[in-house]
């Protein structure tokens, strides 16, 4: 249960938007996706 | 890797400012369904919550977060609104109760997995990373 696959969240959305594009087909474009890493100041 | 979150409320902040940053996706091209939204589309496949608060907070306007319970309860409504399209969802949440999930929440996304077969993970966002709270 506690293991750490990712890095961070925008790695996780980001794996997570891009592996529906092969399983449900949407478009490409999901795969251009930038998500820019915050941090805090 | 050292986590820049050093405190829980840096935590919250990400996930908050995180959240903002989704919005401008999302409200685009609606490929994706999220919650707190800064405005309801169609149905998608694909649902993302962000849980940026304590556990039990409520929804906070001003802020566009809010906590768990709040956040679990909205895709709970998504998930019955959206059946028969909904098909992934992924909560990310800056706080974790593990004797009220299974108390209260995960009889009923056990239930929406099995009987519509879904999908929902959920991670918590702590200071030192991200953890797979459901499935396990």
């Amino acid at each position: 249960m506690n293991n750490t696959f990712f890095h961070s969240i925008e790695d996780l959305v980001a794996d997570f938007l891009a592996s529906n594009v092969v399983d449900i087909g949407l478009g490409l474009e999901t795969r251009a996706i930038k998500l820019t890493k915050w941090s805090p100041s | 890797m050292e986590s820049e979150l050093k405190s829980q409320k840096d935590v919250m902040n990400h996930l908050i400012q995180f959240t903002e940053q989704l919005n401008s996706f999302s409200g685009s091209n609606q490929q994706f369904n999220l919650f707190p939204a800064s405005q309801t589309g169609p149905c998608s496949s694909l649902l993302i919550c962000i849980a940026s608060l304590g556990f039990d907070s409520k929804f906070y306007p001003s802020k566009n977060a809010a906590g768990f319970k709040y956040v679990i309860l909205k895709a709970i409504n998504t998930w019955l609104n959206c059946v028969g399209t909904n098909k992934k969802s992924l909560i990310i949440t800056a706080d974790w109760n593990n004797h009220k999930f299974e108390e209260f929440y995960k009889p009923i996304i056990d239930s929406y997995c099995l009987r519509f077969d879904t999908e929902v993970q959920i991670y918590e966002q702590s200071t030192r990373g991200l953890w797979l709270r459901y499935p396990y």
